[in-house]
Parts: structure tokens; C-alpha cells; sequence
């Protein structure tokens, strides 16, 4: 009597927790961490939701590009107990969660759910094994970069450059295996890869105020067009690093759509984050209300891109694009290059 | 009991039945097909005006739209590339251009060339359809758009509708057409045959039997009074005015005359001549039906495995694609002895519905494959079956005609196989470009159910099982033996009738498709261009044999053809088109006209020379081995094809077939100079 009244508990443990699925009156907390206010990837999990009616409310803390605010918010977050916290980028994701070397297949948040979104190289960051699964029991994500053959590609539609110029910071493993890459494609597709590095300041972090020179360097070695495959340096320095490309009359090809979308990169090949960001949301969807286990779930990436070309800086630099990728390209319009002097 | 006398009245009444339904069929066929075209050829024109504004529109408001993004009409870039492209991809149009500034006014009305339904005419559209097949287009029309930038005319692009693409549509319509009458032309025929002889010439043959019995002094009870109609009333009377004469001797013999019973005996009275009901026609349709459904895989068979091999199957693919076709042959080659024993235990009629169902497995087989290997045991399924069936269908009519008529009942029956071949190649290509090769198995399988119902309806029950002492056409080993002794016989078998079978299966029915498919063939044109063999083989055959009959020189007609039949294999090197490989399927059809006949006729002269040889075992053992050749064709082709071009390999094979033929050639007549030496 003893074995089959423990038989009936463990079966009841085991099944489906049905008695938590959320309603209106109770619905799914979310808990989204930003790095940059609610941008079109937060706007996409949102609407992702909204478009479904299904019952979650979507709270967005705002870092404002302020790491040091992150170990406050990670506190924050364990004393509330979301049902999901959402991550925004690389620098977000690492401080709220921790990487795998601090915390192995644990999280800084315990045993809260928690989805990454808008990392560049999750397995390089530490975030996570593998794109197969994050290794982590708590932790899964998506994927936004493509495939740097497909982005050289769309470049050489553009045009055909016979050398492409790199900048990378010595401080960034990710971009050095970037341009490694680069390198590969450039003996398939016969062009050169000139790369050059920022020197480091005593603070140990590369000096922005390099860029112009070390742009008119690339022009002088005989580059005809810049490349940002993985770069947060460059990224976060893109206005400057834009303008600077410009003034050699370089075109910038870049793989994030803010260069060319806030920054005068000429073209850009990636996820539109709205639709990362609604991909991010079924992964939500499948742990909120599938009851999916974090950890069984793959690092998804979407098997579609698009294409950003920022229309004035074409025009500046009198280098127009094929029919062939106007026909596919979002056009960027009204976004001049700040001059920088 | 002979049926040669009657077979004059067949033959005059066919022939003119033949010539007038040919006639009709012609003229319905022409008239037809020219319905069809200039239909075609009226509707296609507004479709192919409409698709080229399309594809003009199309390149306007992409270029509207480049502009928009603040690229100037003189910088846009990759023009070229991209009009091609859609050139390319939209075969209706010929040339797309795009200039600067505004269209030229006079090129926009393009719509005057192509009246309106209400002025038609339709001599005019007659005309302008023959024209348009035979290739001499009219005036090209020209769709003109206007690009537009912030309101301001900067551009326009020029489409040109292609007149090649209407020329190509119109021969294709016309083709098929063409393809279809001549089947259903080849089956009115068959119909035409059959009915006649049904309704009047088989009456005619009992009203004659009766006659030739009565001149004869045969006053008994003749047959086929039943049958009605005029002929049927004709010979009750006749039977009628027997029975008097019956009665009155009967009455006579009761009344004591001695003489009456010996009258009756001389005259037959008591005796009722039968003569077998069953006639050629019987197996005729069911025979034509089964064969077309059994050729309907032809034009596609290769291409058929070449989609569905899996690594896993028993060979690389190239191998593959051949070899549905070599374990067909090989199939045949071993079932057919078989048959010919099994005829002898089921008879006819039986065998030929029991050949059906591997044969209908089989094309259920090759429905529902999903590799090469199960093709190739599908195939070889319905071989089986195919080997009875045509082994039952031969000996039936080999069984109905007396000896001397044998060789004219073998030829109906080569002559609805060729029939079939031709029909069934044709439309199996047809149906094949229109449902899909799966599908075909399926018209195979209704087709072969139609021959099972129509055998099974007209074959006679009592055709096979009564001759039990037809061991003739058995060969005996020791025959075998005799033969390969005799130079002659085994020269022309290895030289000319093996090399004549590998050319036929493994040229026509394996390289052929394939190559056509590799230079972009439709379906559809890969079975008109085998069909074509066929057809040029069915009108010219009896023509050539005649020929070789007066010459009467039948080994020099084989070795010049085979050495012809090689050269015309050289033709493929190096010309890779459609109109090449066609050209040289109607030039080995001429020559394997001349072959045909000539061959039979000369391996029987050599098989002469050998003492205590009947000329039925020669023949068998020359079939045995062309069907061996007919196996070896395909797997050699593929072979050479696994190493080789399709150019070199057409070369090669063709070199060594005139090699061979040039041997044979110089044997020949060395030999014969040694034996006017030696006699």
C-alpha cells in the first residue's frame, strides 16, 4: 500500500504543472534587460505577444550603455523572481547571467529562466557550448549574425573591390577570427585583406581617436572599401568610424544594421531586429507556455536577412548600387555622416 | 482445310479498305491538326503580347524604383545583367533594352498586327499560321514603357516579343498533334482490320468454304449458317437443300435402295465439315493494347531510373539508367523457351491473361519505386510477363495460319508490334511530359487491364491445347553444335544481327533519351525522335525486302547496311543538337529497313549449308542471340558512357559497329573467292 500511494505522489509530481498556467488575471512575467532603450528587437518581442494575445507582462529595465548599473539589476531580479528575464546584447547578457567559466551550467540568477537576444558570438562571449544547446540548464537564445560568406557575397554584388580594409581592436578574439575568415573568402573570391589594429592606451582599451588615421592608412595600403564583420569597438565607435571611412571616400560594409540605420556605413547585411526579436519570442512562447526546458532548447537563428543600404552615403561617395540589390535592400534615408574633424 | 484461297478476297478487300481509310484518316488528320494550329497560333498572340508588357512593366518600376532611392538614371548599374536574366527566364521575350529618354510614338501600337475576334478571317489566319511553322515570322511587336523620375520622362524600356518562341510553340502543337494522329490513325487501322474481317471478310471466307466444299462434291453440312446476315441465310439454304437431299436418301435407303448409301458416302451427305472458328484477328487487338501499354516506358525509361537512383542501388547511376532495359532483354531471353512450353499445358488464351499479372505488377512496381533497384526488378517483372504474352499471341497465330501462310501471319504479327512500339513511344512521351512518369505506369496498368478484357472476350479457348506435336520450334542441342560450326552462320550472328540489337537497345532506347534530356529536349520531343525509327521502319520494310528479294544478293545488303548503320553513328561527333540526333534516328531507320528482312533471309541461306539443320532451329538460335545483344546494348553503352562524352561515345560505338561490318565484309568476300577457286 506503501509503494503505491509513493507511486501516485511521483506521478503526480511528474505531471505538467498545470495548476501555474498563466491567465489575464495572472499572466507571465517578463523581465527585459536592455542595453539602449526599447529598440526594434524589444519592440518585435513585444508585438510577438501582443499579435497572440497571450497573457504576459513585459517589464523593460533600461541599462542606458551603463555596465556598472548591471550587478544592481541582477540583485534586483533575484529578489523578484520573474518567469523569464530577457537579455539584450553581449554586455547585458554577460553581466546579468555570468559566463559559463564563472558559473558553469548555473546561472547568477539561480533557477530563473533566461533568454539572450542581439549577441554577436554567444560561444565566444561564454554565454553558451554550443548553438546546439546553451550547456546551461536556465539558458537559451538566438543567433542574429549571417554567415560571413553570404555578407561577403552581397559586397561583391555591390562592387568589386581588389583589397578590403579591417581595424580590429587586439582586446577582440572575436574580430581577429573574423577577419581570419575574411581572409579564407578573400583567396576563394581573389581580393586582399589589409588589416590593421588600434593601439592600446594605459587604460588598457584602444584609442577611438585613432580611427582617422588609421582609416587613411588603409587607403593608402590600397583599400578600396572597410569591413565590419565583428567588432563591438567598432560598433559602439560608429559614428566616428563611418565618417572617417567617408572622408577617405571608403565605403563601409558592415554586418550590424545600426552602422548603416544610425551611422553612415553604405551597406549592411543582417537580421532586421524586429525579427530577431520575434524570434526571440517563440523561444519565450515554447518555456512559458510549452513548459520547454531552457537547456533543451537550440540557440535558433533565422534563415532569412536583409540587406541595408544607407542611400545618402551612396550618394556621397557617387558609388550606387546594382538593380539586383536595390530590388532586395532597405533603403536608409536621411542619415548624414557627422563630420568629425 | 486451307483458308490461302480466301486469303485473296482479305487481301483485295483490305487493301482497298486500307487505302480509303488511310485516305480519310489524311485528310481528318490534316484538316485537324491545321484546326489546332491556327487556333493555337490565334490564341497564343495576345498571351505572348500581355506576359512581354508584363516583363516590360516589370523592369520599369524596378528602374522607377532604383531612382527613387536617389540612384541617376545614367548611374544605374547592372542593367545588362539583370535584363538578361529576364530575357533568360521569360522565353517569350526576345530583347529587353532600356534607353534614355522618352519612346518613340510610332513604335507603341503594336495591337494592329492581331485582329479581333469579329475581323477575323480565316484564310488570312491560315496563312499567317503556315507561315509562322515554317518558320518565316512576321513583323515583331514591340512593347514600349516610359521610366518616370519625380514626373519627368528619363528613360523607357523596349521588349520585343520573341517570334522564335511562337515558331517553337507552333511546331510543338503541331508535332503533337501530328504524333497523336498517327496513333490514333495506327489504332483506327487496327479497329478497320478487325471489324472487317469480322463482317464481311470472314462471312465471305464461310460462303466460299461452302462453294469450294459444293464444287468439290461435298454435299454434307457446312458451317457457319448461324453466323446471319445475307452470307449466313446464304449458306442455310445451301445447307437447307442438303438436308432435302439428306432426307430423300435417307428415305431411299429405308425404301431398300443400296445405291443411295453409297451415293450419300460419295457426296458426303452425313458429314458436317467444321473448320476451327478462331482467326487472327482474335489475338490482334488485345496483342496491339498490351504492346502499347508495354511501350509506353520507352521514351523515358533511362531518365525514369536516372531520377530515382539512390546511392544505395547495386550500381553507380550511369550504369543504372541502362540496365532496366538489359534485365528486360535478359528477362525476355530466358522466359521465352519457358512460354513456349507453358503455351502447350495452358493454351493461348489462358497464358495471355496469365502473362498479364506480372506484367501489371511489374508497372505497379515501377509506380510506386523509389529507387533504381526497384525498377530494375519491376522491369524485369513485367518481362516475365511480356515474354509470355508475345509468346501466346505468336504461337496463336503461328497455330490459325496452315504452313504456307505462316510467314504472312508472322508478319501481322511483327506488324502490331511495330505499330504498338511506335504508338506506344510516342504518346508515352507525350503523357510523360503532361502527368509525369509515375503516372504513366498508371495508363499502362488501365491499357494492359483493357488488352486482359479483350483477350479474355476474344481469344478462342481451344487455340493451344489441341496440337500437342509443335516440338519443331524446340532447338536441340545438337544443333547448336552443328551451327557453330558453320563459319558462315556464326559470322553473320556475331558481325551483323548482335552489333544491329546492341545499336537498337543500346543507341536507341538507352543513349538517345539521355543525350536528347542533356541538351534540354522536352519529353514530348524524345518520343517523337524514337518514334520517328518506327515510323520509317513500318512503310520502308516491306519496301526494302522487296527490293532485296529482286537482287537477291541478301548477306552484301546486310554487311553494307551494318557498315552504314556504324557510319551513321559518326554523325553525332561533334554536332550536339536535337535536329542532329533526329537526322541520324531516321538515317539508322532507313538502314535498318534494308537490315531486317535480309538478315533473317541470309542466316537461313548460311544455316543451309550445314546438313541436318531445320531452318526453325536456325532461326531460333539467331533470335536467341540477337536478344543476348539486345542485353548487351545497354550495359555497353552505359560503360562507355561512365568513361566517355556522349559525343565519343556515339563515335566509338558507331566506328567499331563499321569495323565490324567491314570485317565481315572482307571475309565475305575472301572467302567466296576461295570457294569460285577451289569449285
Amino acid at each position: 500500500m506503501y509503494k503505491v500511494l509513493s507511486l501516485i505522489i511521483v506521478l503526480l509530481a511528474s505531471l505538467p504543472t498545470s495548476g501555474t498556467a498563466f491567465t489575464v488575471e495572472d499572466p507571465a512575467r517578463i523581465h527585459m534587460v536592455v542595453w539602449r532603450g526599447c529598440e526594434s528587437a524589444c519592440e518585435g518581442f513585444r508585438r510577438f505577444f501582443n499579435d497572440r494575445d497571450l497573457p504576459v507582462k513585459i517589464t523593460v529595465t533600461n541599462v542606458g550603455k551603463d555596465k556598472s548599473k548591471l550587478i544592481k539589476i541582477r540583485e534586483t531580479l533575484i529578489v523578484e523572481r520573474p518567469d523569464l528575464v530577457v537579455t539584450w546584447g553581449t554586455s547585458v547578457s554577460v553581466g546579468i547571467i555570468g559566463t559559463i567559466k564563472e558559473f558553469g551550467s548555473n546561472t547568477a540568477l539561480g533557477d530563473i529562466p533566461v533568454l539572450f537576444m542581439i549577441v554577436a558570438d554567444p560561444v565566444r562571449s561564454n554565454i553558451v557550448e554550443s548553438y546546439t544547446s546553451s550547456g546551461r540548464d536556465f539558458v537559451t537564445g538566438v543567433r542574429n549574425r549571417v554567415p560571413e560568406k553570404t555578407q561577403i557575397g552581397l559586397l561583391l554584388q555591390y562592387f568589386k573591390p581588389k583589397k578590403i580594409g579591417v581595424i580590429n581592436s587586439p582586446n577582440e578574439d572575436n574580430s581577429k577570427i573574423n577577419t581570419a575568415r575574411l581572409k579564407e573568402i578573400a583567396a576563394q573570391e581573389e581580393f586582399e585583406v589589409v588589416s590593421l589594429e588600434y593601439n592600446v592606451g594605459l587604460d588598457g582599451k584602444p584609442k577611438k581617436e585613432e580611427i582617422p588615421e588609421l582609416m587613411q592608412q588603409l587607403r593608402n595600403e590600397g583599400a578600396e572599401a572597410v569591413y565590419v564583420g565583428s567588432s563591438s569597438f567598432n560598433l559602439e565607435n560608429r559614428d566616428l568610424f563611418s565618417a572617417s571611412a567617408i572622408m577617405q571616400r571608403l565605403p563601409l560594409f558592415s554586418a550590424y544594421a545600426q552602422m548603416v540605420q544610425e551611422s553612415g556605413a553604405l551597406m549592411a547585411v543582417a537580421n532586421a531586429y524586429v525579427n530577431v526579436g520575434k524570434l526571440a519570442a517563440g523561444q519565450a512562447q515554447r518555456i512559458l507556455f510549452d513548459r520547454a526546458n531552457p537547456i533543451d532548447l537550440p540557440i535558433v537563428s533565422l534563415s532569412r536577412f536583409s540587406v541595408f543600404i544607407n542611400a545618402n552615403t551612396a550618394k556621397q561617395l557617387e558609388l550606387y548600387p546594382p538593380i539586383q540589390l536595390i530590388n532586395i535592400a532597405k533603403f536608409v534615408f536621411g542619415i548624414e555622416a557627422v563630420e568629425y574633424n | 482445310m486451307k483458308i490461302s484461297g480466301s486469303i485473296n478476297i482479305e487481301a483485295s478487300m483490305s487493301s482497298r479498305l486500307f487505302f480509303i481509310t488511310t485516305i480519310s484518316m489524311l485528310a481528318a488528320a490534316t484538316l485537324s491538326i491545321l484546326a489546332t494550329v491556327v487556333e493555337f497560333n490565334y490564341h497564343l498572340r495576345p498571351f505572348l503580347i500581355a506576359k512581354t508588357e508584363t516583363v516590360a512593366h516589370k523592369v520599369k518600376n524596378d528602374i522607377e524604383y532604383a531612382l527613387s532611392t536617389g540612384v541617376p538614371f545614367s548611374k544605374l548599374k547592372g542593367i545588362d545583367e539583370f535584363l538578361n536574366e529576364l530575357t533568360r527566364e521569360h522565353l517569350e521575350v526576345r530583347s529587353l533594352v532600356v534607353l534614355p529618354g522618352p519612346a518613340e510614338l510610332k513604335q507603341k501600337t503594336v495591337t494592329e498586327e492581331f485582329p479581333t475576334m469579329v475581323s477575323r478571317d480565316a484564310v488570312q489566319e491560315l496563312r499567317k499560321t503556315i507561315s509562322v511553322l515554317v518558320g518565316s515570322s512576321e513583323k515583331v511587336a514591340t512593347i514600349n514603357s516610359n521610366i518616370q523620375s519625380e514626373g519627368v520622362v528619363v528613360g523607357h524600356v523596349s521588349a520585343d516579343v520573341n517570334p522564335d518562341y511562337i515558331v517553337a510553340q507552333m511546331q510543338s502543337v503541331f508535332f503533337d498533334s501530328f504524333v497523336i494522329l498517327v496513333a490514333v490513325a495506327l489504332v483506327a487501322l487496327q479497329v478497320v482490320v478487325v471489324l472487317t474481317s469480322f463482317n464481311i471478310t470472314e462471312p465471305l471466307r464461310r460462303v466460299e468454304f461452302a462453294l469450294n466444299q459444293r464444287a468439290r462434291g461435298n454435299l454434307g453440312f457446312y458451317y457457319g449458317a448461324s453466323s446471319g446476315g445475307v452470307p449466313g441465310g446464304f449458306i442455310e439454304q445451301l445447307n437447307s437443300l442438303n438436308d432435302n437431299l439428306r432426307l430423300k436418301c435417307k428415305a431411299l435407303t429405308a425404301n431398300g435402295v443400296g445405291s443411295a448409301l453409297s451415293l450419300a458416302k460419295k457426296y458426303r451427305l452425313n458429314e458436317k465439315c467444321e473448320q476451327r472458328e478462331a482467326t487472327i484477328i482474335d489475338a490482334r487487338i488485345p496483342l496491339f493494347i498490351f504492346c502499347v501499354a508495354e511501350e509506353l516506358q520507352k521514351s523515358f525509361m533511362p531518365l525514369f531510373v536516372a531520377e530515382h537512383y539512390q546511392p544505395s542501388d547495386f550500381f553507380d547511376k550511369s550504369i543504372m539508367i541502362g540496365l532496366p532495359i538489359s534485365s528486360f532483354m535478359f528477362v525476355v531471353l530466358i522466359a521465352t523457351p519457358f512460354g513456349a512450353r507453358l503455351v502447350d499445358t495452358f493454351g493461348n488464351r489462358r497464358l495471355f491473361l496469365v502473362g498479364l499479372i506480372p506484367a501489371v505488377l511489374g508497372y505497379l512496381g515501377c509506380y510506386m519505386a523509389s529507387s533504381a533497384n526497384e525498377i530494375v526488378f519491376s522491369r524485369s517483372l513485367t518481362a516475365a510477363g511480356y515474354a509470355v504474352i508475345t509468346i501466346s499471341a505468336q504461337s496463336y497465330i503461328a497455330e490459325i495460319f496452315v504452313k504456307e501462310n505462316r510467314a504472312q501471319g508472322m508478319a501481322i504479327f511483327v506488324g502490331v508490334l511495330m505499330a504498338a512500339t511506335m504508338c506506344g513511344t510516342a504518346i508515352g512521351g507525350i503523357l510523360a511530359d503532361w502527368i509525369g512518369y509515375k503516372s504513366v505506369f498508371l495508363v499502362s496498368i488501365l491499357l494492359a487491364s483493357v488488352a486482359g478484357v479483350m483477350g479474355y472476350l476474344m481469344l478462342s479457348k481451344k487455340v493451344g491445347l489441341v496440337q500437342k506435336q509443335s516440338n519443331a520450334n524446340k532447338v536441340k542441342t545438337n544443333s547448336i553444335g552443328i551451327l557453330f560450326r558453320n563459319t558462315r552462320f556464326v559470322l553473320i550472328i556475331l558481325f551483323c544481327a548482335i552489333p544491329a540489337k546492341i545499336v537498337l537497345t543500346g543507341f536507341l532506347y538507352l543513349f538517345v533519351p539521355i543525350y536528347l534530356a542533356s541538351l534540354d529536349a522536352s519529353q514530348t520531343e524524345i518520343g517523337r525522335v524514337m518514334m520517328l525509327y518506327s515510323l520509317i521502319i513500318i512503310p520502308i520494310s516491306p519496301l526494302a525486302s522487296s527490293f532485296a528479294d529482286k537482287l537477291n544478293r541478301n548477306l552484301s545488303i546486310v554487311i553494307v547496311a551494318t557498315v552504314l548503320s556504324g557510319i551513321t553513328l559518326l554523325g553525332l561527333y561533334q554536332s550536339a543538337s536535337t535536329a542532329s540526333v533526329l537526322l541520324v534516328v531516321a538515317i539508322l531507320g532507313l538502314v535498318h529497313s534494308f537490315l531486317k528482312a535480309p538478315l533473317i533471309i541470309a542466316a537461313m541461306e548460311a544455316a543451309e549449308l550445314s546438313a541436318d539443320i531445320t531452318r526453325t532451329s536456325a532461326l531460333s538460335l539467331l533470335r536467341t542471340f540477337e536478344r543476348l545483344g539486345s542485353v548487351a546494348g545497354p550495359v555497353l553503352v552505359a560503360v562507355m558512357l561512365v568513361w566517355m562524352d556522349f559525343q565519343t561515345t556515339a563515335a566509338i560505338l558507331g566506328a567499331s559497329i563499321a569495323l565490324v561490318g567491314l570485317m565481315m565484309g572482307i571475309i565475305t568476300f575472301a572467302t567466296r573467292k576461295t570457294n569460285l577457286l577451289s569449285t
